[in-house]
């Protein structure tokens, strides 16, 4: 987690990950910030393309596809520095 | 008439590759987002494995898209072995059903993937001998089984003379192969390549099985078009357990090109590696390049090297090529129709730059030795064929049609009629461009004594930008004998798709709900229907849309 993301972000962006998957896959999950996403499977297509458009709306950012790297949309923790580096703001 | 593809020399696939391996030994044939292999190191892994494996043996791979699975593929071909590939993620229980009706007498698996296969080995036959492996990239000899079942794998004759210094961790074993639990003798008729799963319309995953002359035709029919890419590098994401993931991968290795393929939804990488790998064609479904467009595909990277786009398998759809060609207008798009009763491609349509976009529907012309039956060439009147409702059901002849299916553990059903033509379920019409596809048979919802065919409204909710996927289903009903459900993904309102239907569609084909909910998969990520069928069956009318 980088300086500039707090705990209450971070807590915000593991929720909407987290709902996002139950929404998406029906499968309720109970993420940490360090969950490996990709490589436990929690990521399919869907529902990647599901939590890009639900962080553009609730932080209003907009991510590139770019983005999709195991780098940076690997864990909630990476995801929350990608959200905060494209200026992702608290709602 | 058929074509001699019986009679003719046999080449085996590992045979066309290693010819591509003396020309360029070092180039890469087949790339993971994990690892890569040369075309040498693929032929020596090929053949490794081949020289191990005996005869007949059926294969059961439960192994990620990439360098491993098709070695272990070319390797088990070689050898005249049979291929059935699993997917990586199948539980159990999927398993089981499949075990019930052929055994695996190897299973290739790494250690942490095996679990299920051996638990479904385990209920379905307590003495089911079978070897599970796991070939090691760091061994040079790349044939350590990492893990032998000892409880159930026990050879029941040893062949010694078949192990030496390099394969001492094997077990050779001459115990039955190919069979079905409780059968002590080989289940399946001679020269098997491949035994595909499929979705069978009862839940139950269906077996096909594919001669090895089908996959030759196959490739050889497919040559004229993956020749165009030889010596360059496509992509494909589709699962290689998959039966057009795996002819894909074999058609381009074939011709020699190098295959890239992966196993995770990570566009940003896969674009990475489509740019510095220079790849010429991207092979996909159309729900996956749906899914790329959303997420801003060629917005930032355009992609120059990449001049084509394969859609299979899947009949045009008119909305999603134009928005490919908004995003990437230099791009040749390519519908690829096949099915998994036969192998590879049978239609491929080519719609250049600049060309006009195709009628809804149009697969193109049947490859070279690819009949049609069942749907009468139209000519200038295809437009009233189409207009006139839905076809007839398509039938096709070729080489590369399944031998048969497993219809019980020790009886082969055949797919094809005596003519030798195979029926697929899919209803069309034929004209000057080529075959048009219209929908599935078995798919009819009946109502008020009307056909209506899904795909049809289909067709009109995909076709809304808001629309990430549509399945229709007909939910039975006392009075009108089905209602139709339209069920989609995506942010539309339902209101405004029930007024888009009304707009496009005679009257008896508009749903009477739609409901906006995930749809549930196939493991190759294809909407599952028989699941929404389910559920819709079972959902109370009240809470059937989202928006009332």
């Amino acid at each position: 987690m980088t300086d500039d993301v707090t705990n209450e972000f971070q807590e915000q962006v593991t929720a909407l990950i987290a709902t996002t998957i139950e929404e998406s896959t029906g499968r309720a999950v109970e993420l940490a910030a360090d969950t490996a996403l990709i490589d436990e499977g929690y990521l399919d297509s869907l529902t990647v393309l599901q939590i890009f458009m639900k962080l553009h709306e609730v932080f209003g950012v907009e991510l590139d596809m770019e983005d999709l790297t195991e780098d940076a949309f690997g864990t909630p923790a990476a995801i929350a520095n990608l959200v905060r580096a494209h200026g992702g703001q608290q709602p | 008439m058929r074509s001699t593809a019986n009679t003719r020399r046999r080449v085996s696939v590992l045979d066309e590759v290693r010819t591509w391996a003396r020309q360029t030994p070092n180039a890469i044939a087949v790339e993971s987002e994990r690892e890569a292999f040369s075309f040498a190191e693929l032929i020596d892994r090929a053949d490794a494995f081949s020289e191990w494996l005996p005869e007949r043996a059926v294969v059961a791979t439960v192994l990620e898209s990439g360098p491993r699975l098709t070695a272990a593929s070319l390797g088990t071909f070689a050898c005249g072995a049979v291929l059935l590939p699993l997917p990586l993620k199948s539980a159990t229980s999927e398993l089981e059903a499949v075990f019930r009706y052929l055994l695996p007498d190897v299973i290739v698996a790494k250690p942490e993937h095996a679990g299920p296969a051996r638990a479904a080995l385990e209920r379905v036959a307590k003495d089911a001998a079978a070897a599970v492996l796991w070939v090691d990239p760091n061994d040079p000899e790349h044939n350590d089984p990492e893990q032998t079942d000892t409880e159930h794998s026990a050879p029941e004759q040893t062949d010694t003379t078949q192990t030496d210094s390099s394969s001492a961790n094997f077990i050779p074993w001459t115990g039955p192969r190919n069979r079905a639990p409780a059968i002590d003798a080989p289940c399946l008729p001679p020269g098997v390549a491949v035994a595909q799963l499929t979705s069978g319309s009862t839940g139950i995953p269906k077996i096909i099985l594919l001669h090895q002359d089908a996959v030759h035709a196959a490739l050889q029919q497919s040559r004229p078009f993956t020749k165009r890419f030889t010596g360059r590098a496509v992509f494909s994401p589709m699962p290689q357990f998959h039966a057009m993931g795996g002819a894909i991968v074999l058609e381009h290795l074939t011709a020699g090109s190098s295959v890239l393929v992966t196993n995770r939804f990570l566009p940003g990488h896969d674009g990475t590696r489509i740019q510095q790998s220079e790849c010429a064609l991207l092979a996909a479904s159309p729900e996956y390049i749906r899914i790329l467009l959303k997420l801003g595909m060629w917005k930032k990277n355009p992609l120059p090297k990449l001049t084509d786009l394969v859609l299979g398998s899947a009949a045009t759809d008119r909305a999603l090529i134009e928005h490919v060609r908004q995003a990437a207008p230099n791009l040749s798009i390519h519908i690829r129709y096949g099915l998994s009763e036969a192998y590879g491609a049978l239609t491929r349509l080519e719609i250049p730059p600049n060309a006009a976009v195709p009628p809804r529907g149009l697969v193109g012309a049947p490859l070279p030795g690819v009949e049609l039956a069942g749907v009468e060439l139209a000519g200038a009147e295809s437009a009233g064929a189409e207009l006139a409702g839905v076809g007839e059901e398509i039938r096709v002849r070729t080489d590369a049609a399944a031998l048969g299916w497993v219809a019980e553990p020790n009886r082969v059903a055949r797919l094809v009629d005596e003519e030798g033509f195979l029926a697929t379920g899919d209803l069309g019409f034929r004209d000057a461009a080529g075959l048009h596809i219209q929908g599935r048979r078995s798919q009819f919802i009946k109502r008020l004594g009307h056909r209506i065919e899904p795909g049809e409204i289909e067709h009109v909710l995909l076709a809304d930008p808001a629309v990430d996927a549509a399945v229709v289903v007909g939910v039975a009903d006392p009075l009108a004998g089905a209602n139709i459900v339209a069920v989609v993904e995506g942010s539309a309102a339902n209101r405004d798709l029930v007024a888009r239907c009304r707009e496009h569609l005679a009257p008896h084909k508009v749903p009477q709900q739609v409901v906006n909910m995930t749809i549930p998969r196939t493991q190759s990520g294809k909407p599952n229907r028989a699941a929404v069928q389910e559920t819709m069956a079972r959902r109370p009318k009240t809470k059937a849309t989202k928006d009332d």
